[in-house]
């Protein structure tokens, strides 16, 4: 192919496109247009997903840094001095905020009848500073009933909704129907036993199944004073990297077991490597959708304008030009296809979405967009364009003239 | 100009047909020529075999000096588009392109892609009577009209020999007789070389030369007689005559 070749085909190409069939054309431009969306969308949302579920388990479960007690050499049930070392850890560049938690075993029971009879459940029974807390996590703005802790309750506590029960939530049992203001007691794992008030009841359909006390109570249930089972950090990552923020927190505290939220992540990593394998899988059917609608109408076209085809070849026009001006074409179409679903989707769908969020409870869902899939589905619809054009324009021009020619 | 020899072409299949047997003939520059015979006869296939759009079985072409049946397809196609001028029966302008553009188009795709080439397209167009219809579609010109377009098509890259294939099957008579005024004019002002194949009886008085084929075989040629040569030199003068005392 030399220039006047490469000129003649897009001569062609040009004419065909401003002559043709305007139905094909805005058939082939919509076709395109809207595998782009598909495959943009369906990668944003999931992506968007993927994107609130690691926000979420930050938010509300294990910030970016858990420090736990001592593992080795031998497993220590606390931290010991958590005011001081966290006060170290703070100073930090990147830190934001920290704050401290015992965890407690226990059976919370309630009366419901007032009957001396009480239904108990086990579960998980976290000690929190109320206002640091607020700080590190944000399950406070989890609130659907009553009120969040102060530093000072002794003797009240924030109920999960789904242990609460009659909340419409799933759980494996709850505790019938507890309301704020109810009684309960908690028996905790080393046999004291305690009555409470419930002060507040949090949304669980999160899926934390805790109850919260404050570390005051804690620590006179326990007899501990100043120690922790666990110390969250929360970090600013865009500036500090996670992996530099571990290594200063070793290097502060040697001996405690230091985890950042990507090693819990790990036990999501399923559900978000399947949420990739979906997207993925979208992709390529649309791009496989798209392929074959383009496929198809350019062969037809290229069937209808078989005699044109041989007469070109008849007075002398190289197969090749005619191929690479059906080329031209498709390519010509594709383009215009993703760049109005580029548009569509960044000028109109997702000012929308951000505008109406999907509430899914535990946050508001947005597509987020990964520059490698706006540039995967630009890529993979090209290529399928490609080919969709270069098949059928190959198919028909390789035939001999004088059956392109008979009718 | 065109030298054939021992020309066969033979389609092969359970009964295989023997569509040319045996042709030979030779066409001198400058030689308006027609083939006739019956349908069935062989007329396309033998224009064909000369336009290189089909293979023969066997036998020989020269086209100039030119061994055109030892080109390469890819050599066949490039020799197509410099030295052979094709005239289908029909439909044969491409839709999305003017009539300027159709002509232009294999002087473009021949790399002539100069503004020489382009007024060259539109001097043909001029030729063949259409200098207002550069920038008309196909679809908005007369079946005649487009006839014309593509005698200036396949006369763009200055070929060597004019092929024309029934040329006038699908017009009425006037524009039938336009077409082929044009062809006898090409051939005498231009010295233009044509093979033209044709139906006609009445088409005789303006060739040269008539190669009768039947049934696949060269039955024989007709040499068209002086007078009817030379009442053709007279009817043209006459015509040329009129066109003066109009313009008086
Ligand atoms: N592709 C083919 N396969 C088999 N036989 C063919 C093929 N093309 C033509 N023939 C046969 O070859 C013979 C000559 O055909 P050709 O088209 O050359 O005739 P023609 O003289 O041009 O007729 P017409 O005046 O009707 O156009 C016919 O018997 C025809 O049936
Ligand atoms: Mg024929």
């Amino acid at each position: 192919m030399n220039t006047h070749e490469i000129k003649t085909a897009a001569f062609l190409a040009y004419k065909s496109i401003l002559r043709g069939s305007r139905s094909t054309a805005v058939l082939l431009v919509f076709i395109i247009s809207l595998s782009y969306l598909n495959i943009l969308f369906v990668s944003g949302m999931l992506f968007g997903l993927q994107d609130l579920m690691v926000r979420s388990i930050i938010n509300l479960f294990s910030a970016h840094v858990t420090i736990s007690a001592q593992q080795e050499p031998r497993v220590k049930a606390y931290i010991p001095d958590q005011g001081d070392l966290r006060a170290e850890i703070e100073t930090i560049p990147g830190v934001i905020a920290t704050s401290r938690h015992y965890l407690l075993a226990g059976s919370i029971g309630f009366d419901k009848l007032k009957n001396g009879v009480f239904k108990y459940i086990s579960g998980a029974i976290v000690a929190i500073h109320p206002e640091e807390e607020k700080r590190v996590l944000s399950l406070h703005t989890f609130l659907i009933d009553g009120e969040w802790l102060e530093p000072t309750d002794h003797d009240q506590i924030v109920l999960s909704s789904a242990l609460a029960g009659g909340y419409g939530l799933f759980a494996p049992s709850d505790l019938g129907g507890v309301r704020v203001g109810d009684k309960v007691r908690i028996v905790f794992a080393n046999e004291v036993s305690r009555p409470y008030t419930v002060k507040g009841i949090y949304n669980d359909a999160i899926g934390l199944f805790e109850t919260f006390i404050t570390v005051e109570e804690a620590e006179s249930i326990l007899s501990t004073h100043n120690e922790a089972t666990q110390i969250l950090v929360k970090a600013d990552v865009e500036t500090t990297s996670l992996d530099t923020l571990v290594r200063r927190i070793e290097d502060v505290a040697p001996n405690l077991k230091i985890q950042p939220y990507t090693v819990l992540l790990g036990s999501f990593a399923a559900f978000l490597s399947a949420l990739d394998l979906i997207s993925a899988i979208v992709s390529v059917i649309s791009v496989l959708v798209a392929a074959i609608t383009m496929f198809v109408l350019i062969y037809v076209n290229a069937i209808n304008k078989r005699r044109q085809i041989g007469i070109l070849k008849a007075i002398g026009i190289k197969s090749g030009i005619i191929v690479m001006s059906y080329l031209f074409q498709s390519l010509f179409y594709s383009f215009c296809g993703v760049l109005i679903g580029y548009f569509f989707v960044f000028y109109v769908l997702t000012p929308f979405m951000y505008a109406n969020p999907i509430d899914v409870i535990f946050g508001y869902l947005s597509p987020v967009y990964s520059e490698t899939a706006i540039i995967a589905g630009i890529v993979s619809l090209l290529v399928a364009s490609l080919l969709a054009g270069l098949i059928p324009a190959w198919l028909v021009a390789r035939a001999a003239i004088l059956k392109s020619l008979s009718r | 100009m065109i030298n054939v020899s021992h020309l066969t072409r033979t389609y092969p299949g359970d009964v295989p047909i023997h569509a040319l047997r045996d042709v030979s003939f030779h066409v001198k520059k400058g030689e308006l020529v027609a083939i006739m015979g019956r349908s069935g006869s062989g007329k396309s296939t033998l224009l064909h075999q000369i336009g290189l759009i089909d293979t023969p079985t066997s036998g020989k072409i020269l086209i100039g000096s030119e061994d055109v049946l030892a080109l390469s397809d890819k050599e066949k196609t490039k020799f197509r588009l410099a030295s052979l001028g094709f005239i289908f029966q029909e439909y044969a302008l491409i839709p999305e392109l003017t009539a300027w553009e159709n002509v232009y188009l294999p002087a473009m795709a021949e790399g002539n892609d100069t503004k020489a080439r382009k007024h060259h397209a539109k001097e043909l167009l001029e030729l063949v009577g259409l200098g207002n219809r550069l920038h008309h579609y196909p679809s908005e010109l007369s079946g005649g009209e487009q006839q014309r377009v593509a005698v200036a098509r396949a006369l763009v890259n200055n070929p060597k020999v004019l092929l024309a294939d029934e040329p006038t099957a699908n017009l009425d008579s006037a524009s039938a007789r336009v077409v082929l005024e044009l062809f006898r004019r090409l051939n005498r002002e231009l010295n233009q070389t044509i093979l033209l194949i044709t139906h006609e009886p009445e088409d005789k008085e303006f060739v040269d030369r008539i190669l009768w084929l039947s049934d696949g075989v060269l039955d024989r040629v007709e040499n068209v007689p002086k007078s009817v040569q030379e009442m053709r030199k007279i009817l043209a003068a006459d015509g040329a005559g009129k066109r003066k005392q109009q313009k008086v």
